[in-house]
C-alpha cells in the first residue's frame, strides 16, 4: 500500500497555485532564477502597496475620498505581511510538513484514512468559495471601468500610477499591472491562508482519530482466562500510549503553527476591522444599484467569509480537544487493570485543557473573536461617520 | 567596617542597573566594595541632594497648575504633567521606604542548589537571562534618552504661550511664557536672561533624572521576572533526562552510560568514579552532610532492603545521582515560586500605585486627543504621552503574563515526556508537579489585580472606549 | 488552671453586642432564655416603626412630587436599618447551626494541640491581633458615629438659635410620626426613639459581622496549624537515599491530617451555610447605598447634610470591605494547603505517600470559598466590582439627575 500522503490531501491546490506564482516553498538549495521570480512576484505587491499609499498620501483629508483607496490598502498591507511571514518563517514550515508526514500520524486503518480525507473536504470547500467570491470581485473591478463607457478612460484602481490613462500603449500597460497584481494577489491570500487553515484541521483531523482509536479500546470481559487477560491488558495499555504519545505530537505540531502563523493571524485581524469600518463607509457614499456598490458588498462578504474561516478553525481545534476528555471517560476503563487506569488519570489531567490557537499568542481564534472584530468595526465606524457628518 | 562583599545571586546579574540607580539617585546604599563611614555619608548626601531637587521642582509644576487653574485646556495639560511625574515621586518614596525588601528579594537567590548531571543547563539558561536583562536594560535606558531628546526639541517648535480665561468675556487669552520643556512656577524671572539658561539646564537636568529613577525600577522588576522565567525553562529543560534517569533505576535501558555524563562537551574526568564515595558535589546544603556520618563507615544506605532490581548496572554513586535529581528539581521549583512570591510583596504595592496613577492620567489624555486638528505640536506631545504611559503599562503587563505562561506550562513540558515508559516513582512526581502547576504564579498588584496582558488589553480598550464616546459626545 | 481557649476568648469580647441585641452566643446556655426572647423582640418592634416611620416618608414623598434627588435622602439610613433587621433574623433563624459551628471549632482547636507544634505561637498570635485591632477600630468607628449622628442635630438647633433666635426642631432621620415630631412636647421622645434605633442598627451589623469575622480568623488559623504540620510530616533528618523514616509512621500521621483538613472543610461550609443568604442581601445593598450615598454627596449643597451623607458613604465602603477581606483571607488560607503538602519533602518517601500527596493537592486546589447565596464568592475581587457597579449607576444617575438639579 502506498504511503498515504497527508500533505497532498491538505495542501494540494494552495501547492499548486503556490507553485505557479513561485511562491512556494523553495527547496534548501535553491536555484537562482527560482528566487528572482519569488522575489519579482513580491516587488510587485509591493510596489501596488507603495503606489496606493502614495495616493492616499495625496488625497487626505477629505474622508469620502479616502475611503475608496484605504480598505484595498489594508487589504494589500495584510497581504504583503502575510507573504513576507511565509516566507520568513520558511523552516518552520518545512518542520511541519515533515511532521505531517511522521509515522505518529499516519492513519492506520481505513477509518482513519475516511476522516482524514472528510476534514480535508471540508476545508476545501470552505476556501474554494473564497478563492471564487474574491476572483468574482476582481473580475468586477477590472470590467467596470471597460463598461463604463463614459469615454472617459480610467485606471480599475485609485493609485499613484506612473503611467496616465491618455497615452495608449501605457493605458493598456497599467491596465494591465493592475489587473495581473490584484489577481496574483487574490491567489496568493488563497494559498497563505490555505496552508495556515489546513495545518489546523489538519491537527483537528489527528484529534478525531484518537478519539476513534480510544473508543477501540477493547473490554476485558470477566470469565477470561488469566493468560488472555493479561494479554488484552497489555494490548489495551498499548493503544493507550500510542494514544497519548499521538495526542503530544498534536499539541507540539499546534504550538509549531501557532509560532509560525500567529502574527499573521493577528495582522489578518486588526486588518479585517479596518476593511469592514471602511467598507461600511463607502458603501453610505455610493448609490444603490450601481457596480461600484455591488463591488464593494462582495467585496466586504469575501472578506468576512475569509475571517470566518479563520475563526472557525480555531474554534474547530478548540472543541475537537474539549471533546477528547470526554470520550476518554466513553472507553471502558473500568475493566482495565490498574496500571491503565493510572496512566489513564493522568492523560485525563493533561486533556482536561482544550487546545487553543491564538493570534499574536494573546487573542484566542473562536466564533466570539469573529463577533468581537464585527463590533469593534461598528463601533469605529459609528465614530467616524459621527466625525465626518460634523465636518460636512 | 564590612570586608569586601563578594557579590553573588540575583544582585551580580544585575549589578549594572543598581549601579545605575545608584547614580540615579536612588536611597540604594548596599552592594558597594568600600563601605567606610565617610563614603557612606556622602552617598547618602548625593541621594538626598538629588532627592530635593526632583520634589522641589516637582512643587514648582504643581504650583504653577494651582496658579493657572482657571483655564480648562490649560488645566488639563498641567494635570496631566503632574500625574506624569508623580509616578517618580511615587516611587522614589516607594524604594526608601521598602528598601529592606528590595534587598531581601535581591538576596533569595544567593544560595541555590546544585546538581552535578544538570549544572550545563543550569549555567547555560542563567546566561539566556543576563543577556535578557541586559538587553533590557539598554533598551530602556535608550528609550530614555531618546524621550529626553524629543522632548527637548519640541520644546522649541510650537508657540510658547499659556491660556488664560478672560473672566468678563469668556473667552481665553494667550500670555507669553518661558520656552522651558516644563512649565513651572520659579521664584525668578525665567523669560530670558542668565536665569533662562540655568532653568533650562535644571530642567533638563530634572527629566533626564525623574524618568531614569522611575524605568531603572521598573527594569529590575522585570529583570527580575526574566530570571524566574529562566529558571522555569531550565526546569522544563531538565524534565526529561530526569525522567530517563528516574526510569533507569528500575526498567532495562539503552545507553544508561549517556544519562550519566553531565554534558558532552565535559573532559572526560568528570565521568563518575565508581569507586568515589564523595557525594559532596551533590548536596550543597549542611543538613544533608549530616548523611555522611551515618551507617557504618559512611556507606550509603539503600531503601529498605537492597535493590534487587538493578537492570542497567549502576552503580552506587549513580544510583544515588539518579534518586537525588528528583530532590533537586522539586528543591529549585519551590525556590523559585519563593522568588515570585518575595517579587511580588516587594513591588505590588508599587504596581498598584502605578496603576492608579495610569488610569487617571489616561483617562484625561483620551479627553486632550479628542482636540487634537492636526499635525501640530500638540497632536505630537498628547501622542508622545499617550504612547509613553502605555508602553510603561505594557512593559510590565507583558513580563507578568509571560510568568504566568512559563508557570503553567510546566506542566505540559511534564505531560511530554515519556512518563508512560517510566516507574512508579516518576509517574507520582510528574503527577504531583502537574497538580501543583495547574495553578499559575502571578504577580499581583496588591492582590486587586494580576499583572497580565489582560489588564492592559483592558486599560487599552477603557481608554479607547472613553475616547470614543467623548468625540460622539462633542 | 485552665487556659481559655483562644477562640472562647475572641467570643468573649463580641459578646456585648449579641447580648444587647438579643441574639445568643451560647456561651452560657443553648437554649433561648426569655430574657433574650423579650430584649429580641422589643428591639425588633422599637426598630421597624422607624423603617415604617421612613418608608411612610417616602411614600408622602413620592405622591406629593418630591424630586428624585430629594427622595434619596431617605435611602442611606433606610437601606442600612433593613440590613439590619434582616441580618440579625437570619441569624437568629441558624441558630442552632451557628451554636453546632462553634462546637465544631471548639473542639478543632483542642484536637489541634495535640499535634506537637513549636510554632503555634508565632502562627496564631498574628492573626488574633489583626482580628482583635480590626474590632477594636470598627467599634471605635461606631461609637464616633453615633456620637456625631445623635449630638449634630443639637448643636445645629443651638447654632440656629443663637444666631436667629429661633427655634428649629431638628431630628437625626427624616421620619414620619402619626404625631407631630416637631412639637416641643412629643419631640424629645421621637429623638430617644430614633437614637436607640440607630444603636440597635449598628449593634445588629456589628453583631453578625465579628462572628463572621471571628469564624473566619480561627478557621484560617487552623489552616495555617495544619499547613505547618503538613510540612514537617517528613523530618529534616531523612535522606534522600530513601531509608529512615517509617513509611507507615508517616501514612499513619498523613491519615490524621486528612481527617483533620475534611473537618476544617466542613466548618467552612457550615459557615457559608449560615451566611449565604445575608452575604447576598449584604453586596446588594451596599451597592445601592454606596450609589445613593455617592450620588447624595455630589448634588448636595448644604455642609453638614454633606458631612452625613460622607460618614454613611465611608460606612458602608468600610464594612463591604471588610466582609470581602475575611472573605478572601479564608479563602487563601485554604489554597495554600496545596503549597504546604508541596513543600513537604514528600520525594523523600515511598510512592504510597506520594499518592496520598496528590489526593490532598487536587482536593486543596478547589478552594472553600464563601458565597452570596451562590451569586458572587465574597473575595477581593468581588469588592472591585461591588465598587465598579456602583460607580457606573453613580454615574448613570449624576446625568440625568446632576444636570437637572
Amino acid at each position: 500500500m502506498a504511503t498515504f500522503n497527508s500533505e497532498d490531501l491538505f495542501l494540494n491546490r494552495a501547492k499548486f497555485v503556490m507553485k505557479f506564482l513561485g511562491v512556494w516553498i523553495p527547496p534548501v538549495d535553491e536555484s537562482l532564477p527560482r528566487k528572482f521570480l519569488k522575489l519579482f512576484m513580491l516587488m510587485l505587491q509591493y510596489l501596488f502597496l507603495i503606489f496606493q499609499t502614495i495616493h492616499i498620501v495625496q488625497i487626505w483629508g477629505d474622508l469620502a475620498a479616502v475611503s475608496q483607496p484605504s480598505y484595498l490598502l489594508f487589504t494589500q498591507a495584510c497581504l504583503c505581511m502575510k507573504i513576507t511571514v511565509f516566507h520568513v518563517n520558511v523552516d518552520k514550515l518545512r518542520e511541519l510538513l515533515k511532521q505531517m508526514a511522521s509515522d505518529t500520524f499516519m492513519p492506520q486503518s481505513i477509518v482513519h484514512e475516511k476522516i482524514l480525507k472528510a476534514q480535508a473536504a471540508r476545508i476545501k470547500k470552505y476556501l474554494l468559495a473564497f478563492m471564487i467570491g474574491s476572483q468574482g470581485v476582481c473580475s468586477m473591478w477590472y470590467l467596470h471601468p471597460l463598461f463604463e463607457g463614459t469615454g472617459v478612460r480610467k485606471f480599475p484602481f485609485d493609485m499613484w500610477m506612473p503611467v496616465s490613462p491618455e497615452d495608449s500603449p501605457q493605458y493598456e500597460i497599467g491596465y494591465a499591472f493592475q489587473l495581473l497584481t490584484i489577481c496574483m494577489s487574490a491567489y496568493m491570500y488563497f494559498g497563505v491562508d490555505s496552508v495556515a487553515l489546513s495545518l489546523v484541521i489538519f491537527a483537528c483531523a489527528q484529534i478525531e482519530i484518537i478519539k476513534d482509536k480510544l473508543l477501540s479500546i477493547a473490554p476485558v470481559q470477566y470469565g477470561l482466562k488469566e493468560k488472555e487477560r493479561k494479554i488484552m491488558n497489555e494490548k489495551n495499555h498499548k493503544i493507550l500510549v500510542e494514544c497519548i504519545v499521538q495526542h503530544q505530537a498534536v499539541v507540539t505540531f499546534t504550538q509549531l503553527v501557532e509560532d509560525t502563523y500567529h502574527l499573521y493571524l493577528l495582522f489578518q485581524l486588526t486588518g479585517d476591522v479596518g476593511v469592514t469600518c471602511m467598507c461600511a463607509l463607502r458603501i453610505l457614499v455610493e448609490e444603490v444599484r450601481s457596480v461600484p456598490f455591488a463591488s464593494i458588498f462582495l467585496y466586504v462578504i469575501v472578506m468576512l467569509i475569509q475571517l470566518f474561516i479563520c475563526c472557525w478553525s480555531g474554534h474547530e481545534l478548540t472543541a475537537n480537544s474539549e471533546d477528547l476528555h470526554t470520550v476518554l471517560h466513553k472507553c471502558s476503563w473500568y475493566e482495565q487493570d490498574l496500571k491503565f487506569k493510572r496512566d489513564l488519570r493522568f492523560a485525563m489531567m493533561r486533556m482536561n485543557r482544550p487546545l487553543v490557537l491564538r493570534a499574536g499568542h494573546y487573542i484566542s481564534m473562536s466564533r466570539q473573536t469573529f463577533v468581537a472584530v464585527l463590533r469593534m468595526s461598528y463601533s469605529y465606524f459609528a465614530v467616524l461617520n459621527q466625525a465626518n457628518k460634523k465636518d460636512q | 567596617m564590612m570586608t569586601k562583599v563578594k557579590a553573588q545571586g540575583l544582585v551580580s546579574d544585575l549589578m549594572p542597573n543598581i549601579k545605575l540607580m545608584q547614580a540615579a539617585g536612588h536611597f540604594l546604599f548596599n552592594y558597594h566594595s568600600d563601605n567606610s563611614g565617610m563614603t557612606t555619608l556622602l552617598r547618602k548626601m548625593y541621594s538626598s541632594v538629588h532627592a530635593f531637587l526632583i520634589v522641589i521642582n516637582y512643587l514648582c509644576l504643581a504650583a504653577n497648575m494651582a496658579q493657572y487653574s482657571d483655564e480648562v485646556n490649560e488645566l488639563t495639560a498641567n494635570t496631566i504633567t503632574v500625574l506624569f511625574f508623580a509616578h517618580t515621586v511615587i516611587k522614589l518614596l516607594f524604594f526608601a521606604v521598602s528598601s529592606k525588601s528590595f534587598y531581601r528579594t535581591l538576596a533569595v537567590w544567593n544560595q541555590s542548589n546544585s546538581h552535578p548531571l544538570f549544572t550545563e543547563s543550569d549555567a547555560r539558561y542563567h546566561q539566556l537571562a543576563l543577556t535578557k536583562m541586559r538587553r533590557l536594560l539598554y533598551f530602556i535606558c535608550g528609550v530614555t534618552v531618546f524621550s529626553v531628546m524629543c522632548w527637548i526639541t519640541i520644546t522649541f517648535f510650537g508657540e510658547s504661550v499659556r491660556y488664560i480665561a478672560n473672566k468678563e468675556t469668556n473667552e481665553t487669552l494667550t500670555e507669553p511664557a518661558p520656552r522651558l520643556p516644563l512649565k513651572a512656577w520659579y521664584p525668578f524671572d525665567a523669560m530670558s536672561g542668565t536665569m533662562y539658561v540655568v532653568a533650562f539646564v535644571y530642567q533638563v537636568y530634572w527629566l533626564l533624572f525623574s524618568m531614569a529613577i522611575a524605568n531603572l525600577m521598573d527594569v529590575m522588576f522585570c529583570s527580575w521576572l526574566i530570571f524566574a522565567c529562566e529558571q522555569l525553562q531550565h526546569l522544563k529543560a531538565i524534565m526529561k533526562p530526569l525522567m530517563e534517569l528516574s526510569a533507569s533505576l528500575d526498567t532495562y535501558r539503552p545507553n544508561t552510560a549517556e544519562l550519566f555524563r553531565a554534558s558532552s562537551t565535559e573532559k572526560s574526568e568528570k565521568v563518575p568514579d565508581p569507586v568515589d564515595m564523595d557525594i559532596r558535589g551533590i548536596y550543597s546544603t549542611q543538613q544533608d552532610f549530616g548523611m555522611t556520618l551515618r551507617g557504618a563507615g559512611g556507606r550509603l544506605q539503600n531503601f529498605g532492603q537492597p535493590n534487587p532490581n538493578n537492570p542497567n548496572g549502576l552503580t552506587q554513586k549513580q544510583e544515588m545521582l539518579a534518586r537525588s535529581a528528583i530532590k533537586y528539581w522539586v528543591e529549585r521549583h519551590k525556590h523559585v515560586v519563593r522568588l515570585v512570591a518575595s517579587i511580588g510583596d516587594t513591588y505590588g504595592t508599587a504596581l498598584l500605585f502605578h496603576m492608579l496613577v495610569s488610569t487617571i492620567t489616561l483617562t484625561l489624555l483620551a479627553y486632550q486627543a479628542t482636540k487634537i486638528n492636526g499635525l501640530n505640536v500638540y497632536a505630537f506631545s498628547t501622542i508622545g504621552y499617550l504612547s509613553y504611559t502605555l508602553g510603561q503599562v505594557f512593559h510590565f503587563c507583558i513580563f507578568g503574563n509571560r510568568l504566568i505562561e512559563e508557570s503553567s506550562s510546566v506542566m505540559e513540558a511534564a505531560y511530554s515526556c515519556q512518563w508512560y515508559d517510566g516507574s512508579e516513582e516518576a509517574k507520582t512526581f510528574v503527577q504531583i508537579v502537574c497538580q501543583q502547576c495547574q495553578k499559575a504564579m502571578s504577580i499581583s498588584g496588591a492582590k486587586f489585580f494580576t499583572v497580565s496582558l489582560d489588564l492592559f488589553a483592558s486599560v487599552l480598550g477603557a481608554v479607547v472606549t472613553y475616547f470614543m464616546v467623548l468625540v460622539q459626545l462633542k | 488552671m485552665i487556659e481559655e481557649a483562644p477562640f472562647d476568648k475572641s467570643l468573649q469580647k463580641i459578646q456585648f453586642a449579641f447580648r444587647s441585641t438579643g441574639l445568643n452566643l451560647g456561651t452560657d446556655s443553648r437554649k433561648r432564655n426569655y430574657k433574650q426572647n423579650c430584649v429580641y423582640l422589643f428591639n425588633f418592634l422599637w426598630l421597624n416603626t422607624d423603617i415604617i416611620g421612613a418608608l411612610s416618608w417616602l411614600l408622602e414623598g413620592i405622591i406629593s412630587g418630591k424630586n428624585f434627588t430629594e427622595l434619596t435622602y431617605v435611602a442611606p439610613c433606610l437601606t442600612l436599618s433593613i440590613l439590619g433587621d434582616i441580618k440579625a433574623f437570619c441569624l437568629l433563624l441558624n441558630e442552632r447551626k451557628m451554636h453546632n459551628l462553634i462546637d465544631n471549632l471548639r473542639n478543632l482547636e483542642a484536637k489541634s494541640k495535640n499535634f506537637e507544634n513549636s510554632e503555634w505561637d508565632s502562627i496564631m498570635q498574628p492573626e488574633i491581633k489583626l482580628f482583635n485591632i480590626i474590632i477594636k477600630v470598627l467599634n471605635v468607628l461606631n461609637c464616633l458615629m453615633i456620637v456625631v449622628f445623635d449630638v449634630s442635630p443639637l448643636i445645629l438647633i443651638a447654632v440656629k438659635y443663637f444666631t436667629t433666635g429661633e427655634l428649629e426642631l431638628l431630628l437625626p432621620f427624616l421620619d414620619v410620626y402619626p404625631f407631630d415630631s416637631f412639637n416641643l412636647r412629643y419631640w424629645p421622645f421621637a429623638y430617644i426613639h430614633q437614637i436607640w434605633s440607630e444603636c440597635i442598627v449598628l449593634l445588629e451589623i456589628c453583631a453578625t459581622d465579628y462572628f463572621f469575622f471571628a469564624c473566619c480568623t480561627h478557621i484560617k488559623i487552623q489552616f495555617k496549624l495544619l499547613q505547618h504540620q503538613f510540612q514537617e510530616i517528613i523530618s529534616a533528618k531523612s535522606v534522600s537515599a530513601m531509608d529512615s523514616e517509617d513509611p507507615i509512621s508517616v501514612r499513619a500521621k498523613f491519615q490524621e491530617l486528612v481527617k483533620w483538613h475534611q473537618e476544617i472543610i466542613s466548618c467552612a461550609n457550615k459557615l457559608e451555610k449560615i451566611y449565604s443568604f445575608s452575604t447576598l442581601l449584604n453586596f446588594c445593598t451596599s451597592s445601592l447605598v454606596i450609589c445613593l450615598t455617592g450620588f447624595n454627596v455630589t448634588t448636595i449643597d448644604d455642609k453638614a447634610f454633606v458631612i452625613t451623607f460622607i460618614i454613611f458613604l465611608s460606612m458602608s465602603l468600610l464594612q463591604v470591605f471588610f466582609l470581602c477581606f475575611f472573605g478572601d483571607i479564608l479563602m487563601r488560607s485554604s489554597m495554600d494547603v496545596t503549597d504546604a503538602v508541596y513543600n513537604s519533602r514528600w520525594y523523600l518517601s515511598d510512592v504510597a505517600t506520594g499518592r496520598n500527596v496528590l489526593v490532598v493537592q487536587t482536593r486543596a486546589q478547589n478552594p472553600c470559598k464563601l458565597t452570596a447565596a451562590g451569586f458572587a464568592d465574597v473575595n477581593l475581587n468581588a469588592y472591585m466590582t461591588i465598587l465598579s457597579t456602583a460607580w457606573s449607576y453613580f454615574a448613570l444617575l449624576q446625568t440625568i439627575y446632576g444636570s437637572r438639579s
